[in-house]
C-alpha cells in the first residue's frame, strides 16, 4: 500500500496531514478548494496529500469537494466542446464558493484558468461565473510562492535533481521560477538544469496514444537530455508528463527516479518513485517480448 | 464574375460576416457587389486614411551601446562579413579599389556604375551593365555608389536609376560600394524618407547586407551563393558633393 | 500539388526510422534555428513592443483588406505594372502561363515562392511546355529530387550533403560534371555556375513577395542568396505571385515586419538582400524587366478571413513555429503531406485542402504552445488547431474509436458518483496488473502507451477514496 500519511478522522476541512507534527496555520487562513486532478486521483494520491500538507503549512483551510472529476481537457483537446462545457460548469459549481482553487498540475490549472472562460464566453448564464472562478485558480507551486508566500519548508531530499517544465504550466501560467524557488529551500537538493527543459516531453494528453511513435521519439529525446545532467531524480509539476517520462525510463530500465515536486516539498518521498517497485518486491520473469 | 470581382466580393463578405458576428452593422449585399471601383486613382476610404494619419509612431529598436552611428554601422557590417576601408576623399577611391583587389588576389575586370564615371579609372574598366561580360564568364568586380547606409541593419542601400543600374549589385563576383560619412542614417525609416525625396517610386531600392550566402545544405553557412562572393565598403569621410 | 496529408501516420512513422533525415534535421528545435533566434531576439529590448505593433498592423489590414489591395493595384498600375487577380490556383497558373506564352518564353527562372507551391505552378508551366528552373539553392535541390519542400525557409533541410552530392552528380553530367563533389562549398559553387547561365538565359523570372506596399505599389522580397534579385532583374518579364494577405499600408509597416522576419526565421538581424521593387524598367534605365506583372492569389484565404481561423492570415512565413516544434523536429516536413509543414501547416493545410483529407494534422500536436510563444505575429496556433479539432469532431470526421471513447469518458466524467466508482475499479485493476512491480509492461486497452513505455502503477486506491477514509 502507498504510504499515505496517517489520517485522523476530521471534518470536511482537513487539518492533520502535516507530517512534521508542528502546529498548523490558523483556521482563519484562506479557504482553499483542492482540485486534485484525475491523474493524481488515479495514479498518485501521495501528490494530493502532499498538496494538502503544504497548503496547511501555509495556513490554508483545505477542502476537497467530492463532486470533482476531471477538468475536461481530454474532451476539450479532442474537439468535444459541448461535453467539455458541461464538465466545466459542474467543476465551477463545485468550487466557486472557495476563496482559491489550487491544483497540483499546471495543465489542469491552465484549463480551469484560461480555457473555461473561453469555453463559456458565449454562455450568458455562465460567462461571468467562469470568469470570476478562473481568477481564483492557481497552480500549486505558484500559489505557495506568490499568494501565500510559504517560506517555512521543512523538508530534506538528498539528491541531484533536474526539473522538467511542463508546457501548459510554463506557457499558460508562467510557471518556471516558482517550483525552483521552493526547491531551493529543501535541504540536500542540488538542481542540475537540463538543456531544452522547455521542450515538450511528448505526452500531450491523447496525443501520446494517437501518435505513439512520435511521442516515443519525443520522450526518448527528453530522457536523454535529463540523463545528460547526471541527476538522480527528475521532478516536475504535472503528473501527465511524469507518467510519460517515468514510463519511458522504466521501459529502458534506467535508474533515474521521478517524483512530483509537491512530494519533495512536503517531505513525502518515503514512497516508491513513479514506476518503481514497492519495497520487498522480487522481480519475476515476465512474459512477452517487449523491446527495451 | 471575373476573378477580380470574385476575390473582392469574397473579402468584403468575409469582413462583413465577422463584423456581423461581433454585433456591428454590416454592408448590404448590394453595397458588396457595388463597391467595386476600377483600379485607377483609387483613394483609400476616409476612415482608413484617418486611421493611418492618427496612429502613433512605430517603435524602433535602440541602436545598442553606440552613440556614434558610424561605429554601429561598422560593427554590424563586420558581423555580416562586409570589409571596410576608410578614406578621406573620394579622389582616393580608384586607388583604394586597386589596393583591395591586390590584397584579395582578385583578377578580372572592373565595372563601374555610370554615376562614378568621372573618377579616374584604368583604361580597361567596363561601364554600364555587365550582361555580355557575365555571359562570357568574365570575373567581374563592380564599384557603385549608394543612396545611404543604415546603421540599424548594417546595410548599404542602393537606388536604381539611369546612372545606377542595380544589376551591378548582384551579377559581379565582388562588389565594392562607396559610402560617404554623411550618408549614414540610423534606421530603415530614414531610407524610406530618402526614397520619398526622389521624383518617382524607384524600380528597385536594394538593401545589401553582406555577401551572398546560403545555409541550404545542412544548415551550414556558405558565402557566394548567387550574388557577390565578397562585399567591400569604401567609407569616405568627406561629404558627398 | 497533390495533398498526401491523409498518409500522415504512415509517413511520420517511416520518417522516424529514417536515419539520414535525423542526421540532416539535427537539433533544429534546440541548438539550430531555435537557439539562433533566441540570441537575436535577446539583442532587441523593444521586441515585445514591436511584436505587439506588428499584430495591430496586420489586424488593421485584414479588417480593410479590400481597400489596401485596391490601393496597391492602383499604385502598381501607376508604376507601369499589371495586376492579375486569382480566386483559385488554376486562375493563378493560367494567368502566368498566358504571360509566358505571350512572350514566347522558354526558360523561366523562379525565386522561392510558397504560393507557387500552393498552386502547383511548376507543374502547370511544364505542362504548358516551359522549363521552370528553381534558383533558391534549397528549392533547386528538391526540384532535382522531384520532392516538395520540407521547410518553408529551408526547403531541402531534410537532405544530407551526400544526398545533394548524388543529385548533382546525377543531373549535372549534361553540364560537364564528372566526379562527385564532397565539399559543401564546392557544391554551392557548382550550383552557382549552372544556375548563373539559367539566370542570364531566362525569358521570364517569377518570384514570390514577402510584403506588398499599398502606398507605393512596391513589393518587398527577402533572400540571402541574391537569387530573387537575379530572377527579378535579368529576364525581360518579371512576375510576382503572392497571397492577398501580404499587403501592408506603408513602408513603415514593412520596417516593423522586417525587424521580426529575419530574427524569427534564421536568427539573422537582417537578411542579406531586402529588395523593394516596383514596375518595369523606367525610361532611361539600362537594366530591369520590360514587363512587370503581379498575380494576387486568394486560394481559400477569404474563407479563412471569414472564419475563426482569420488570425492565421497574419502569418509572414518565417518558419519559427516549425523551428520550435518538437513534432516537426521528430518527423520532418514531408510527413505533413503538402506544401506547409509544422504548426502553421497544420492550420493552413486543412483550411486550404479540406479537413477530410487532412484530419490527422490538427491532432498531431501536443498543444505545448512553444510555436505560439515564438510567433512574431502572435498567432494563437494551438487555439486554431483546436478549432480544427472541434470541426473534425462535430462533423464526425474523426476516428470513430476515439470519438466514442471520448464521448463515453465524458459521460462518466459528468457523473461524479459513477466516475468515482469507475476510477476505483480501474485503479484496482491496474494495481493488480503491476503485481507490486510498480509498472505495467503491457496494457491490452492501451497498447499505444505501452508500445514504447511502461505504465507506472497506481499507488493502490484513488485519492478521493483514501481522503474520505482518512477523514
Amino acid at each position: 500500500m502507498p504510504a499515505t500519511p496517517e489520517q485522523p478522522a476530521a471534518g470536511d476541512t482537513h487539518s492533520a496531514s502535516n507530517p512534521t507534527g508542528k502546529p498548523v496555520g490558523s483556521t482563519s487562513g484562506p479557504q482553499v478548494g483542492l482540485f486534485v486532478s484525475c491523474l493524481v486521483d488515479l495514479y498518485r494520491p501521495n501528490v494530493g496529500f502532499a498538496a494538502i500538507s503544504l497548503l496547511e503549512r501555509a495556513g490554508c483551510k483545505v477542502s476537497v469537494p467530492a463532486s470533482q472529476t476531471c477538468c475536461g481537457q481530454p474532451a476539450y483537446n479532442t474537439g468535444d466542446v459541448s461535453d467539455t462545457a458541461a464538465i466545466a460548469r459542474a467543476t465551477i459549481a463545485a468550487f466557486e464558493e472557495f476563496e482559491y482553487i489550487v491544483v497540483p498540475s499546471g495543465s489542469c490549472a491552465g484549463m480551469l484558468r484560461k480555457h473555461y472562460p473561453e469555453l463559456l464566453q458565449d454562455d450568458e448564464q455562465w460567462a461571468d461565473r467562469a470568469h470570476s472562478f478562473s481568477e481564483k485558480v492557481f497552480e500549486l507551486t505558484s500559489f505557495l510562492q506568490e499568494v501565500v508566500k510559504l517560506d517555512d519548508i521543512n523538508a530534506r531530499f538528498d539528491a541531484r535533481v533536474t526539473y522538467h517544465d511542463s508546457c501548459s504550466g510554463l506557457r499558460e501560467l508562467g510557471i518556471k521560477q516558482q517550483p525552483r524557488n521552493l526547491l531551493a529551500k529543501v535541504d540536500g537538493v542540488v538542481l542540475n538544469e537540463m538543456e531544452s527543459t522547455d521542450v515538450c516531453c511528448g505526452f500531450g494528453g491523447t496525443f501520446c496514444v494517437k501518435y505513439p511513435d512520435i511521442s516515443e521519439r519525443m520522450v526518448s529525446d527528453k530522457v536523454a537530455l535529463a540523463e545528460q545532467t547526471g541527476a538522480d531524480v527528475l521532478l516536475g509539476g504535472d503528473l501527465g508528463c511524469l507518467l510519460n517520462i517515468s514510463g519511458r525510463l522504466s521501459r529502458l530500465d534506467r535508474p533515474m527516479r521521478v517524483y512530483h515536486v509537491a512530494e519533495v516539498l512536503a517531505d513525502m518521498t518515503d514512497v516508491p518513485a513513479l514506476a518503481v517497485a514497492e519495497t520487498g518486491f522480487v522481480s519475476q520473469p515476465e512474459d512477452g517480448s517487449e523491446k527495451t | 464574375m471575373n476573378p477580380r470581382e470574385q476575390v473582392l466580393r469574397n473579402i468584403r463578405g468575409a469582413i462583413n460576416a465577422r463584423k456581423g458576428r461581433a454585433g456591428n452593422s454590416v454592408e448590404s449585399d448590394a453595397a458588396l457587389a457595388d463597391a467595386n471601383p476600377s483600379g485607377a486613382d483609387y483613394q483609400l476610404p476616409a476612415a482608413v486614411s484617418e486611421y493611418l494619419d492618427n496612429r502613433g509612431n512605430p517603435s524602433k529598436p535602440s541602436l545598442g551601446e553606440h552613440t556614434d552611428m558610424t561605429d554601429r554601422l561598422l560593427d554590424q557590417m563586420q558581423q555580416v562579413q562586409i570589409t571596410v576601408t576608410r578614406l578621406q576623399t573620394s579622389r582616393e577611391v580608384p586607388a583604394a579599389v586597386q589596393e583591395y583587389l591586390q590584397e584579395q588576389g582578385i583578377d578580372g575586370t572592373l565595372i563601374v556604375s555610370p554615376a562614378l564615371n568621372s573618377m579616374d579609372w584604368p583604361a580597361d574598366t567596363l561601364q554600364g551593365v555587365p550582361r555580355a561580360a557575365a555571359e562570357e564568364g568574365t570575373l567581374l568586380t563592380s564599384v557603385t555608389p549608394c543612396l545611404c547606409a543604415v546603421a540599424e541593419t548594417g546595410s548599404v542601400v542602393t537606388l536604381s536609376g539611369d546612372a545606377t543600374p542595380n544589376t551591378l549589385n548582384f551579377l559581379p563576383d565582388n562588389h565594392v560600394v562607396v559610402i560617404h560619412q554623411d550618408q549614414i542614417v540610423n534606421h530603415m525609416e530614414d531610407a524610406w524618407k530618402l526614397q520619398r525625396d526622389s521624383q518617382q517610386v524607384p524600380r528597385a531600392l536594394n538593401f545589401l547586407t553582406g555577401p551572398s550566402r546560403t545555409a541550404d545544405i545542412e544548415q551550414t553557412l556558405e558565402l557566394g551563393a548567387h550574388g557577390p562572393r565578397r562585399m567591400h565598403v569604401l567609407l569616405v569621410a568627406e561629404s558627398r558633393r | 500539388m497533390q495533398v498526401r496529408s491523409q498518409e500522415f501516420k504512415l509517413r511520420s512513422s517511416e520518417a522516424l526510422l529514417d536515419d539520414s533525415l535525423r542526421a540532416a534535421l539535427g537539433n533544429v528545435v534546440s541548438s539550430g534555428f531555435a537557439a539562433k533566434r533566441a540570441s537575436a531576439v535577446a539583442l532587441v529590448p523593444e521586441w515585445q513592443r514591436i511584436r505587439d505593433e506588428a499584430r495591430v498592423i496586420k489586424d488593421h489590414v485584414l479588417d480593410n483588406l479590400d481597400s489596401y489591395l485596391l490601393q496597391y493595384e492602383s499604385q502598381v498600375q501607376a508604376n507601369g505594372g499589371q495586376v492579375h487577380w486569382a480566386a483559385t490556383p488554376d486562375d493563378a497558373n493560367k494567368a502566368i502561363v498566358n504571360i509566358c506564352r505571350s512572350v514566347n518564353a522558354k526558360i523561366v527562372t523562379k525565386g522561392k515562392s510558397m504560393v507557387g507551391e500552393e498552386t502547383g505552378l511548376n507543374e502547370a508551366l511544364e505542362d504548358a511546355g516551359f522549363d521552370p528552373v528553381e534558383t533558391d539553392l534549397g528549392e533547386y535541390i528538391i526540384q532535382l529530387a522531384e520532392e516538395p519542400p520540407s521547410h518553408i525557409i529551408a526547403p531541402a533541410i531534410h537532405k544530407t550533403k551526400e544526398q545533394v552530392s548524388d543529385l548533382f552528380h546525377q543531373h549535372h553530367q549534361q553540364y560537364g560534371l564528372q566526379d562527385k563533389i564532397d565539399d559543401r562549398a564546392d557544391l554551392v559553387a557548382e550550383a552557382r555556375t549552372v544556375l548563373r547561365k539559367k539566370f542570364l538565359d531566362a525569358d521570364v523570372g517569377i518570384t514570390g513577395a514577402n510584403f506588398l506596399i499599398a502606398e507605393t505599389g512596391q513589393h518587398v522580397l527577402v533572400t540571402n542568396e541574391g537569387n530573387g534579385d537575379l530572377t527579378s532583374n535579368l529576364p525581360k518579364v518579371q512576375i510576382v505571385i503572392v497571397g492577398i494577405e501580404k499587403v501592408l499600408p506603408t513602408l513603415e509597416d514593412a520596417a516593423c515586419m522586417l525587424r521580426m522576419l529575419a530574427r524569427s526565421a534564421t536568427g539573422q538581424h537582417f537578411s542579406n538582400y531586402t529588395s523593394i521593387m516596383s514596375g518595369p524598367r523606367r525610361e532611361g534605365e539600362l537594366d530591369g524587366p520590360e514587363q512587370f506583372h503581379v498575380v494576387l492569389v486568394d486560394n481559400k484565404r477569404t474563407g479563412m478571413l471569414a472564419s475563426s481561423l482569420h488570425e492565421m492570415l497574419r502569418c509572414i512565413r518565417c518558419g519559427a513555429c516549425m523551428n520550435h516544434c518538437p513534432v516537426y523536429g521528430s518527423v520532418g516536413g514531408h510527413s505533413y503531406g503538402w506544401v506547409y509543414p509544422g504548426p502553421m501547416g497544420s492550420v493552413l493545410t486543412p483550411a486550404m485542402q479540406g479537413l477530410e483529407k487532412t484530419r490527422d494534422l490538427p491532432h498531431a500536436c501536443t498543444l505545448n504552445g512553444r510555436c505560439a510563444e515564438v510567433c512574431p505575429m502572435s498567432i494563437p496556433l494551438p487555439s486554431l488547431l483546436r478549432e480544427h479539432r472541434r470541426e473534425t469532431f462535430e462533423r464526425g470526421l474523426m476516428d470513430p474509436g476515439m470519438r466514442y471513447g471520448i464521448r463515453f469518458w465524458a459521460a462518466v466524467a459528468k457523473r461524479p458518483r459513477l466516475y468515482r466508482a469507475a476510477t476505483s475499479i480501474a485503479v484496482k485493476v491496474l494495481a493488480t496488473m503491476s503485481r507490486g512491480s510498480g509498472r505495467i509492461r503491457k496494457l491490452p486497452l492501451a497498447s499505444a502507451w505501452t508500445q514504447g513505455r511502461d505504465m507506472p502503477a497506481p499507488q493502490g486506491d484513488t485519492f478521493m477514496k483514501l481522503y474520505r477514509k482518512s477523514r
